[in-house]
């Protein structure tokens, strides 16, 4: 089963190095519903801006069977998706199927693997998906993990119980390589009370074991013992995939600490506040036309005849064009929050915000309304104590991804150096398409040219770039209703700074275009390269200065 | 020797004054020149004080100069440059070189003139300022010591009949008249039925003297310059026209011709109680505006 | 609050130029509110400078810091050591914090990177005006909550003067006249007689400068 497959050669991907984390614990309705705690917003947000890589490795940071997930959930995130108050939930697991068959069919690289760094060894009983999660959130924090399994393929109930017109055995294969990758050992054929036993594994050295065997394997501990921690199936009964894959998470924090020598009680459930829309606030929205009521995507069916006929999965997935325009229906749910340690109370956000979301408290704070934020990202960009988070993917990756794509195709000496700011509503391409049209400009999508700030474009050219350009739509166009006059307004600005440093303003420029304009930018893109090539050679030297280069964590 | 200003004004009579700035250094002849030109065709004299935040000789030291030539001067000061002791001081000196009429202005803000970086002192404004000479005539300083040797003056202030809004205007003059100040000299005014109307409401107040200001237009440029530019003047369009429908080289007469229809109007219409003639650069047509006056 | 504006890089870029390690001290009360030096603005003027710098083949740090506000010396204790690592300082604080700064490190320079400007209000998003002098006498009660000395280019207390031009000043047409200001404002009051009484001269001592205060 072991594929040639290519390992990433890579920094990790961006959705990997930022944590995205709420300080104040909001989550959108999707992620609060997931008993595995996958970011559904954040991966729908990266699908939305054709990033299906950082797509992939998100879900399955949380999901690791993205798969079978994307085929086989009950969906608690659809029930609660707020979007259902407009029209209909986003498709969410139709999406994630999207990017799972994605990374299978064009064969994204591996994770690397693991540096092993801790001293301890644990044991993981049983591959199925409780297991193999366990498995790789244990290798994920750098301990030795070896997965015992009985039958001959890893799987579990995922293999055994799906038939191939629900679950091609190829992808659970794919996802399990994902997995594996990580640096996890599998001793297939090998059964507990069979082919060893609790006390050898203490006895060889392992710091603790995880029984993961499953519902038809339900072992009674004869005692409780210590080191040994049951989940899943074994100890609960049968389940779904997402609530087995949620025990593999819990079984790993619960080793995690026992090794430690922290306590294992369960956590104390932190509350979230979740990020329920207000239906009146919605209805006005479409009203005043800044939220555009659209059908969720249908799945593209064969017909029943033919798939009976080939053992094929009756649903064919969607394609890329399909699962784009999909991804963008989402709200982006709870997406901005203040920092209240840094806010000054100035009141920037409560006075630009498109949609009056913050609001004054009672307590003369201010707060970020989660029951109405678009998401649009402008008052991120202008508040003057960097007091907002936002903890969607699209705003603090942003110069992660420009320094990436600077990586992926470093800075020429012959070839001007340009990096492209595009909106994914107004392109409506994905990014293959993109890279087709423009293959000499580094393109960078966003959900809206708002998300970009003046430091963005300053960081764009400190770590390289000759020429920056955004493009987005026309302002009347705009999705986040004056997401474009605020691009506009710090363009202005930045080109101001870019004359007084030296570099001068011709090196930045913004095209507000009609919606899916690719052809006028290409025109425009050539004559910006042409333009940023007459200039003198960027006086700025490209290699990155010390003081400034991210610290990328050691995970993969 | 001319006659103290006072007994000028006291004695009902059209009263005509003029001025004559200071230069900017110690070169004097231009100012002896127009002084000697002027200080017997006008019952006084204003020597101005640093106009428009410019840099110049003193004004009292000009005052001290039409005094010594014979002159009837009155003294300007504007509280732009001096504190209340270098005010209070200047008043001293003045009193002592026979100067007996001042002029008290608030001046005109640092960034109009030629110092722009200057300090702006305005310790007093005009209304305080006028105070001040008053209780330094009773033998007190404005620190509330006794004087040794006081003074007495003939003060007056400016009032800007044409101001917009006029309300706030008009609360000035009043508190310039209870301050002290016996005669005005006017903003410069073209509309001689805004003149009326302001007269009016003057007239109800008290008897103080008002002499309107009358500045030369030498050319339909400066006139719709001065009508748009400076605060309070407002230059009636025909009078644009007559200026723009001179003859080449013949704008500056037409100017005066101007500004003596405008005095003789006052005058038979007696419509206050004289007139402060302003030729700012070109004192020395102060004649020939007398002359087409009928004066 | 305090309102400041930057100055520009040119000058920054000249007060630092005999130094290799800068830190780029922003400050999170007063001058973030204005926009002019908190955290956003320490690091934009932080690239700025190293963009600069790299076009003019410098070697130099350049790094950036905020801290919650300069002028309270428990704030400013966590930067010890960052302080020692650098030659000198460009604090995007007021005055005041540049001075507390320069009082906890001596032997630092602590150069100004913000031109204090004045007291002031938000009239609307990116624009402030001055409202207040902190003259130590406040008399709005008798100018119907308009202070003519801050607000009248000549600070006049008998005013308006002969350079009020339909309601606004002569130095400059956008600045309001304060002095038709307060006549509107105490005639909708019915309190005109307050515009009527005489003023005497100000006390320019009320304060004595440099000011203090001792709480009793």
């Amino acid at each position: 089963m072991k594929r040639s497959s290519k390992k990433s050669t890579l920094s990790p991907t961006v959705a990997q190095t930022i944590p995205f984390v709420s300080q104040r614990n909001v989550e959108p309705p999707c992620q609060a519903a997931c008993p595995a705690g996958v970011r559904v917003r954040d991966y729908i947000a990266l699908i939305a801006q054709g990033r299906y890589q950082d797509a992939d490795s998100l879900i399955r940071d949380k999901m690791p069977f993205s798969s079978a997930c994307g085929r086989i959930c009950y969906q608690p995130c659809e029930a609660e998706c707020n979007r259902a108050l407009v029209d209909e939930p986003v498709a969410i697991m139709y999406l994630k199927r999207f990017v799972s068959d994605y990374a299978y069919q064009t064969k994204l690289p591996l994770p690397n693997p693991v540096a092993k760094t801790r001293a301890e060894r644990i044991a993981i009983v049983g591959a199925g998906p409780s297991g193999l999660t366990a498995a790789q959130d244990l290798a994920k924090l750098a301990y030795t993990v070896t997965v015992f399994e009985a039958s001959p393929f890893p799987g579990g109930t995922l293999r055994a119980a799906l038939p191939l017109y629900r679950l091609p055995k190829k992808l659970l294969d794919w996802d399990i390589e994902n997995i594996l990758a990580l640096g996890i050992k599998l001793n297939t054929n090998t059964a507990l009370g069979r082919g060893f036993s609790l006390k050898e594994l203490r006895e060889e050295g392992y710091s603790a074991i995880l029984i993961a065997t499953g519902a038809d394997r339900s072992r009674k501990l004869s005692q409780p013992e210590i080191g040994v921690f049951a989940i899943g199936d074994s100890s609960f009964g049968p389940m779904w995939t997402v609530h087995a894959v949620a025990a593999g998470h819990q079984g790993a924090v619960s080793v995690d600490n026992y090794v430690q020598g922290k306590s294992t009680m369960p956590a104390k459930a932190n509350h979230a506040l979740v990020a329920k829309r207000e239906k009146g606030d919605l209805e006005e929205k479409v009203f005043q036309g800044y939220i555009k009521p659209k059908p969720r995507a249908a799945m593209p069916l064969w017909g029943p005849l033919e798939s009976i006929h080939d053992l094929v999965e009756m649903e064919l997935g969607y394609s890329e064009e399909v699962a784009l325009q999909e991804a963008q229906r989402c709200l982006g749910c709870g997406a901005a929050e203040i920092l209240e340690a840094k806010c000054t109370a100035c009141l920037t956000c409560v006075r630009l915000c498109p949609y009056q979301v913050p609001a004054i408290t009672p307590l003369n704070t201010v707060e970020i309304r989660v029951e109405r934020c678009q998401a649009c990202g402008v008052c991120v960009g202008e508040c003057p104590a960097r007091a907002i988070a936002f903890t969607m993917p699209g705003i603090e990756d942003l110069i992660p991804q420009i320094e990436a794509a600077l990586e992926a195709k470093p800075v020429s000496k012959t070839k001007p150096t340009i990096i492209g700011l595009y909106c994914s509503y107004w392109a409506k391409a994905g990014p293959e398409l993109i890279k087709e049209r423009f293959p000499s400009i580094r393109m960078i999508p966003l959900l809206c040219i708002a998300k970009v700030d003046t430091l963005h474009l300053l960081k764009a050219f400190e770590v390289g770039a000759h020429g920056v350009f955004l493009v987005g739509c026309e302002e009347g166009d705009c999705s986040y209703q004056k997401g474009v006059f605020w691009a506009k307004h710090r363009v202005e600005s930045t080109k101001k700074l870019l004359a007084e440093i030296g570099l001068g303003r011709e090196r930045l420029e913004i095209y507000n275009l009609p919606a899916s304009g690719l052809e006028q930018l290409a025109g425009l893109a050539t004559e910006f390269t042409q333009r940023i090539k007459q200039l003198t050679p960027s006086p700025l030297k490209n290699r990155r200065q010390s003081n400034d280069r991210r610290k990328t964590k050691a995970t993969v | 020797m001319a006659k103290p200003f006072r007994e000028a004004l006291k004695s009902g009579k059209f009263v005509v004054t003029s001025e004559v700035a200071p230069p900017k250094g110690t070169n004097l002849e231009e100012l002896l020149h127009h002084i000697d030109l002027l200080r017997d065709k006008v019952d006084a004299l204003n020597v101005t004080d640093n106009q428009s935040s410019v840099m110049r000789f003193p004004s009292v030291g000009a005052a001290i100069l039409i005094k010594e030539r014979g002159g009837e001067p009155i003294l300007q000061m504007t509280c732009r440059d001096r504190n209340r002791l270098a005010l209070q001081a200047d008043i001293l000196l003045a009193y002592t070189r026979g100067i007996r009429n001042v002029l008290c202005l608030t001046g005109d803000s640092i960034p109009v003139g030629d110092h722009k970086e200057a300090k702006g002192v305005f310790d007093l404004d005009s209304v305080q300022l006028l105070k001040m000479i008053r209780i330094m005539e009773s033998g007190k300083d404005l620190g509330g010591n006794d004087l040794n040797g006081a003074v007495e003056f003939c003060a007056g202030a400016i009032v800007t009949p044409e101001a917009r809004p006029i309300e706030p205007q008009l609360i000035k003059f009043e508190k310039k008249i209870a301050a002290g100040a016996e005669f005005f000299q006017t903003q410069a005014v073209y509309d001689l039925d805004n003149l009326k109307r302001f007269m009016e409401f003057a007239r109800r107040c008290s008897n103080v003297k008002i002499l309107a200001g009358i500045v030369l237009l030498a050319s339909a440029g400066m006139a719709r310059y001065m009508d748009k530019n400076v605060p309070g003047i407002f230059v009636p369009q025909q009078l644009i026209d007559e200026l723009a429908g001179a003859e080449k080289g013949k704008a500056l007469e037409t100017g005066i011709r101007i500004a003596g229809r405008l005095i003789k109007t006052i005058k038979e219409e007696a419509i206050c109680d004289g007139v402060h003639i302003m030729a700012i650069g070109r004192e020395g047509v102060v004649p020939d505006i007398l002359a087409a006056a009928g004066m | 609050m305090i309102v400041g504006k930057q100055k520009p890089l040119s000058e920054i870029r000249e007060m630092i130029a005999e130094y290799q390690k800068v830190l780029i001290l922003g400050c999170g009360t007063c001058v973030t509110i204005c926009f002019a030096g908190g955290e956003r603005e320490a690091a934009i003027l932080a690239s700025s400078l190293r963009m600069a710098d790299k076009i003019d083949g410098k070697e130099r740090v350049i790094t950036e810091y905020t801290v919650k506000r300069q002028c309270e010396r428990e704030f400013l204790e966590e930067l010890d050591e960052k302080v020692k690592e650098v030659d000198a300082v460009v604090s995007l604080a007021c005055g005041i914090g540049v001075q507390a700064l320069a009082e906890r490190f001596p032997t630092t320079p602590i150069l100004p990177g913000l031109n204090t400007s004045f007291l002031g209000f938000p009239d609307e998003h990116g624009v402030w005006s001055e409202t207040c002098s902190a003259c130590g006498n406040c008399i709005l009660d008798q100018t119907g909550g308009i202070c003519p000395i801050t607000r009248c280019t000549k600070g006049l207390l008998n005013g308006p003067c002969g350079g009020t031009n339909n309601g606004k000043c002569e130095v400059d047409p956008e600045k309001d006249c304060a002095w038709t200001l307060i006549y509107q404002r105490l005639e909708k009051q019915g309190k005109l007689d307050l515009m009527r009484q005489y003023y005497p001269p100000r006390n320019f001592q009320a304060v004595v400068r440099p000011g203090k205060i001792r709480m009793e």
